[in-house]
């Protein structure tokens, strides 16, 4: 008998027992689909993290005050003043120093409620350098960011988020219009371009104000001439110069602050991608828990396919008999079974990957977590029902195939 | 030395089924059965045998060896010139496609499959190509008078339409013996007639067939008649 042959009485037989036959691939249909919709939310979860890194602005790191050193109580440097100055943001931007490091913005934060008339919006108020929309990797939507000149005059001008613009003017054009920063009235010079929010890691990006870090550290801290800075953002020449950055940064900072053992630095630097890895690996154990459920559902799919062959080959003992007194060899009894056994876990397979290709359109929108199968996942689900199904087939099509054809013909 | 080696054979060329002293033991737990002991005889071209006996009498056994089921345990079976012995499975499988063409008491159609694909199942395992299988399997079934029930399946045909469909099966690969175990024990009397008919019209055209039956009226339709009693061959008639 030829392969077509097989295939085409293969099909045959299940279609006489269409009910049956579903039944014994349903365990293969749900292990399939549950393995695809697992593998496609973990790529999706990786695909969100992946692409909120590089919204943050990948190759960054953070330098924040203060010592994560174990030890009696949290190391603050020097009282509860910041230990951190312009002065060392401005050794890190030397290409001498530091050359991993592209680009370097101090920061100051604070909370401030921001007044248009009568509309009152608490937003946070950072006060940064230029180089803060390259480094962040923002752009502005309207109007233009703060710039160096705005820098040196310490002028009184903000740059909005896109929700802090809207929360304040509604639709109408901030360009120009001026608005209280806490006690200081302020020009909006800029708005920037919406990042999009509900980022579970971050706060919500689109809600805050920036202003030149001279205006900031003079009249909005009502103290002048103070150099302090809350952090420094820092942004590698590329994620590979990373650790390189890391390591410059860490040198130089420990010459400035006169530190000479590390473990008594007084200041911290991290790598925002860390966050993310963390973030990743807790979705990879989950990915990796899920598929390992869906594994053994598999298994248990495949024992079901076993199992109904099993119960086919009995109940089909006549019509081996018969093919048997027809010619039929032992060789061509145990092909048809397994081919029997592969159609039905290729049907499984392929109802399984219909399933979770449905799932892959539908979930989405029930969890709102990206749902992403990569095709050639879809083509393995099908191929892993296959081996299954062939794997659980070989037993029964053994039993059938040594049956003696006079037992066969002669059962009823 | 030819002409020696055919003296010394006392099989001719037209003796397609002989049995020389035939023995089949089987063992059921500690119990020995002997199921045949020492049964010989010869069947020619074109003859048309019938095997009688009552049940236990060893009918089936020997219908199972004839047909390649099963190999004896003692004695010499030689089916158109070919001795059946030392064979596995699978050159049993071989010669049973190509020397025996079966007719059961049951039909044994499969029933997922029309008329027509069921007669070309032994085709299909001999390895015929598809053109040639539909043709002879539609040409066959039209000499039954089956003609236009060929994408019937089992289900939808009479008892005696069945038979015929088995007969047509039988005989589509061409085989040396036509094999039937109680064709008619199913079948209603004028089924019964039908299926007789065509095996009489079948023995004129020079078909050699064997038919197995505790029916003395169907034994009576063939050529001669053996009787089979407690293994051993009573006499023939």
């Amino acid at each position: 008998m030829t392969w077509g042959q097989l295939v085409r009485s293969a099909l045959e037989a299940i279609q006489w027992n269409r009910l049956r036959s579903l039944l014994t691939v349903l365990g293969i249909v749900i292990g399939i689909a549950a393995v695809m919709v697992t593998v496609g939310l973990g790529e999706g979860a990786q695909a969100k993290v992946s692409s909120k890194i590089a919204a943050l602005g990948s190759n960054l790191l953070t330098v924040a005050p203060g010592s994560t050193s174990a030890g009696p109580g949290v190391r603050r440097g020097l009282g509860s003043a910041s230990t951190l100055t312009m002065a060392d943001a401005a050794a890190l931007s030397s290409r001498v120093v530091a050359p991993a490091v592209a680009a370097v913005a101090p920061l100051t934060s604070q909370h401030e409620t921001l007044t248009n008339g009568a509309i009152d919006w608490p937003t946070t108020v950072d006060g940064t350098t230029p180089s803060w929309l390259g480094i962040r990797s923002r752009s502005v939507e309207i109007g233009r960011f703060i710039n160096a000149q705005d820098e040196a005059s310490s002028a009184d001008v903000v740059v909005l988020g896109a929700l802090t613009a809207q929360e304040l003017f509604s639709t109408s054009n901030p360009i120009g219009r001026v608005v209280d920063v806490g006690p200081l009235p302020m020009t909006v010079i800029g708005v920037l371009t919406p990042v999009g929010s509900g980022t579970s890691v971050t706060s919500n990006q689109d809600d805050l104000a920036i202003v030149p870090i001279s205006t900031a550290q003079g009249s909005l801290m009502g103290i002048s001439a103070n150099d302090s800075v809350q952090s420094i953002l820092l942004r590698a020449t590329s994620s590979s110069t990373l650790s390189a950055a890391y390591q410059e940064a860490d040198h130089e900072l420990m010459m400035l602050h006169g530190v000479t053992n590390p473990a008594n630095a007084d200041f911290t630097i991290t790598a925002e991608q860390s966050l993310f890895s963390a973030a990743t690996s807790i979705s990879a154990t989950l990915t990796a828990l899920l598929a390992g459920i869906a594994t053994v559902s598999l298994l248990v799919g495949g024992i079901g396919v076993m199992n109904i062959m099993l119960v086919s080959v009995t109940e089909r003992t006549r019509e081996i008999g018969l093919r048997k007194a027809l010619g039929a060899k032992p060789s061509d009894i145990r092909r048809q079974f397994l081919v029997e056994a592969s159609v039905l876990g290729v049907c499984g397979g392929l109802i399984g990957a219909a399933l979770g290709l449905l799932g892959q359109l539908l979930l989405p929108s029930l969890i709102s977590n990206p749902v992403i199968i990569p095709p050639i996942v879809t083509v393995a689900a099908i191929a892993v029902a296959l081996m299954i199904s062939l794997l659980f087939g070989v037993y029964p099509a053994a039993r059938a195939a040594q049956l003696s054809p006079i037992d066969a013909l002669r059962s009823e | 030395m030819e002409v020696v080696l055919a003296e010394s054979d006392p099989t001719s060329a037209q003796d397609l089924l002989v049995l020389k002293d035939i023995g089949k033991r089987y063992q059921l737990g500690h119990l020995f059965v002997e199921a045949l002991r020492g049964v010989s005889f010869t069947v020619v071209a074109n003859d048309y045998v019938a095997i009688t006996g009552p049940s236990g009498s060893g009918k089936s056994t020997l219908m199972h060896l004839i047909g390649c089921l099963d190999v004896p345990t003692s004695g010499d079976l030689t089916i158109a010139g070919e001795l059946v012995r030392d064979l596995d499975q699978a050159e049993l499988a071989e010669i049973r496609n190509r020397r025996i063409g079966f007719v059961f008491q049951q039909f044994n159609l499969l029933r997922t499959m029309t008329a027509q694909r069921n007669v070309e199942l032994p085709l299909l395992y001999a390895g015929v190509p598809r053109k040639e299988r539909r043709d002879r399997a539609a040409a066959l079934l039209e000499r039954v008078g089956l003609g236009r029930h060929m994408n019937h399946h089992p289900m939808e045909l009479s008892g005696g339409q069945q038979q015929r469909v088995a007969i047509a099966r039988a005989l589509v690969n061409e085989p040396s013996i036509i094999l039937a175990d109680e064709p008619t024990g199913n079948l209603d009397s004028q089924s019964a007639e039908e299926v007789l008919g065509i095996f009489e019209e079948l023995n004129q055209l020079g078909r050699t067939l064997v038919v197995i039956t505790h029916d003395a009226t169907v034994a009576a339709r063939a050529s001669r008649a053996l009787h089979i009693r407690d293994g051993q061959l009573q006499e023939v008639s």
